[in-house]
């Protein structure tokens, strides 16, 4: 298991102890993907009732209307670590988000209620 | 489809009614030379247009120019560009709907102004308070309309102008109007970069915004070049003198009363569609600068159901508003667009400056002639600035834009100290507010 893919269930765990994003995040499913060109790795997150399932290495390439968050590995890593803004990250054009407005809104919600920023 | 809706919001920004009184103005002082004149600054946007098509390939999903000039320079630099052009947003719109209100006025004169532009932003509001994929559709259906109704008028008057009406329109005015023509020409095209600002939404969609900037520069310069070779050869410049409204005169002419009202029609499609592409890049920029902290949190806040900042939609609308009160109030609608001219070179050259940083400090693959050509770019750029400053008739608008320019880098120093100050409570209370919003609204 990879440093990033340890990081993204400590992600999971978080999303999921939030009572507060349950209810926000209730009845969203996206395909919601999780991507690090230099290292070759794609995670697939899984929502389902306002919760993480699961998040899974997988080879399929992500479809062009998914929620897609993607960067390098070392980004992502300093992101879940919670060493890094992903709002700073993304403001500075480190880290790609890509989906419907709708989809990214809530990843903002996620953002603000784990990371505060 | 995703690369005609993100050209009709670059078009679409750029092409206002004010541009066709501008081409009648130009028309008027060149004559036939304005023809030169549109195709030279074509060459100049199109060089503009690939600068910030590199930089928008470098920060594919990035906030445009918030993005651009912080890699190239900096927050401070950033936020001083960025409330800028959310300043210069608010000009044009109280110059665009101005204009707009008199054009509605010439064929309805019981409507007062004030009621045209209060229905103008209403309208706008709406479509952009029902999420940006309406918005973005709504924008698509109006730019179709514009460019097909004008291209419709301008093919049929050259058409049936009569044979070397071109060549006897060229003998009134001396070429030496040319240059200052091509200075005019340029700022037709100023907006098209605006695109960048709104959310690309998918990867196809981000991949695709530097042709999209070169494609939406071409097609205002074909749209252009059409609609004034087409009144040079009906109405002439004598009588594009006396006019604001050039295609409702040229609509009269050619197709009679009926053609009038259908160019008012068009005439409201491109106010709508200009202020629609202003507010939906704006209020991405509001949002996210409230995101960082750097406006009131509460202008984070987001609709559930469409996920639309309202009350950065609101905010920008209201701040138009009142621009475009001050306009009427003072008449000032050509003091304020030669302050928003000046104020767009100075962007334009930061963003050819920030490409041209950004090249030479993280170099990629690019033709070899990119960084001369865009170099020579940001040197017309300047020049235009200087000779737009040298001008007695624009110290007025200078100094506006000097003020303005001083007031926005106070609060661009003030807001990096706050965005760079860890400020735990603000976020925290932000979070509570997004997250009541949409355990509210949205259904479980």
């Amino acid at each position: 298991m990879s440093g990033l893919q340890q990081l993204l269930g400590g992600f999971a765990g978080r999303v999921n102890a939030q009572p507060s994003l349950r209810s926000t995040l209730a009845g969203w499913s996206p395909e919601f993907f999780i991507q690090a060109p230099d290292s070759g790795e794609t995670f697939r997150v899984h929502f389902q009732a306002g919760q993480v399932q699961d998040v899974r290495p997988t080879a399929d390439e992500p479809g062009d209307e998914a929620l897609l968050l993607r960067g390098d590995s070392a980004l992502l890593e300093s992101v879940f670590d919670g060493r890094r803004s992903p709002l700073g990250a993304y403001t500075d054009g480190e880290l790609e988000v890509y989906g419907s407005p709708k989809d990214q809104i809530k990843l903002d919600v996620i953002a603000l209620v784990l990371w505060g920023a | 489809m995703s690369f005609l809706r993100s050209l009709a919001l670059a078009v679409g920004m750029a092409l206002a009614t004010s541009c066709l009184a501008m081409i009648a103005r130009l028309g008027d002082s060149a004559g036939a030379w304005l023809l030169p004149a549109l195709a030279t600054s074509l060459v100049i946007a199109l060089t503009v247009a690939h600068a910030i098509g590199r930089l928008a390939q470098r920060f594919p999903s990035a906030l445009g120019v918030r993005t651009y000039l912080k890699a190239a320079f900096g927050n401070t630099t950033s936020l001083f560009f960025v409330f800028l052009y959310l300043f210069m947003i608010t000009l044009v719109a109280g110059v665009e709907s101005k204009l707009y209100a008199g054009i509605v006025q010439q064929m309805l004169p019981g409507v007062p102004p004030a009621a045209t532009v209060v229905a103008v932003f209403a309208a706008v509001l709406a479509f952009n308070v029902r999420g940006q994929a309406f918005s973005r559709n709504v924008q698509l259906a109006l730019v179709l309309f514009m460019v097909g109704g004008l291209m419709a008028l301008a093919g049929h008057a050259i058409a049936a102008a009569a044979p070397g009406a071109l060549a006897r329109v060229a003998g009134e005015r001396p070429v030496s109007a040319l240059p200052l023509a091509t200075i005019g020409a340029f700022f037709l095209y100023v907006g098209f970069e605006w695109v960048t600002s709104s959310q690309p939404g998918s990867r196809q969609a981000a991949a695709q915004l530097p042709r999209v900037l070169l494609a939406a520069v071409a097609v205002l310069g074909i749209v252009y070049l059409a609609f004034a070779a087409a009144v040079l050869m009906q109405l002439g410049p004598a009588t594009l003198a006396q006019t604001r409204a050039p295609q409702l005169l040229l609509a009269a002419l050619m197709w009679g009363e009926g053609g009038r009202w259908l160019l008012l029609g068009v005439s409201t499609a491109a106010v709508l569609m200009a202020f629609n592409a202003g507010v939906l890049g704006a209020a991405r920029l509001v949002y996210s600068l409230a995101r960082e902290g750097v406006l009131p949190l509460p202008l984070a806040r987001t609709a559930a159901a469409s996920g639309a900042p309202v009350p950065a939609v609101v905010c920008i609308v209201t701040l138009a508003l009142a621009c475009s009160a001050a306009v009427h109030a003072f008449d000032a609608g050509d003091a304020v667009a030669n302050t928003a001219a000046v104020i767009i070179c100075l962007c334009y050259a930061a963003l050819l400056a920030a490409s041209l940083v950004l090249a030479h400090r993280q170099p990629r693959p690019a033709p070899r002639w990119a960084f001369a050509v865009e170099a020579a770019a940001l040197a017309a750029m300047l020049l235009l600035l200087v000779a737009m400053l040298a001008d007695p008739a624009a110290w007025l608008p200078s100094s506006m834009a000097a003020s303005a320019c001083a007031l926005l880098l106070l609060c661009a120093r003030r807001a990096h100290s706050r965005t760079t100050t860890p400020a735990p409570a603000a976020p925290r209370g932000l979070a509570r507010i997004h997250t009541r919003v949409h355990t509210e609204k949205e259904p479980a």
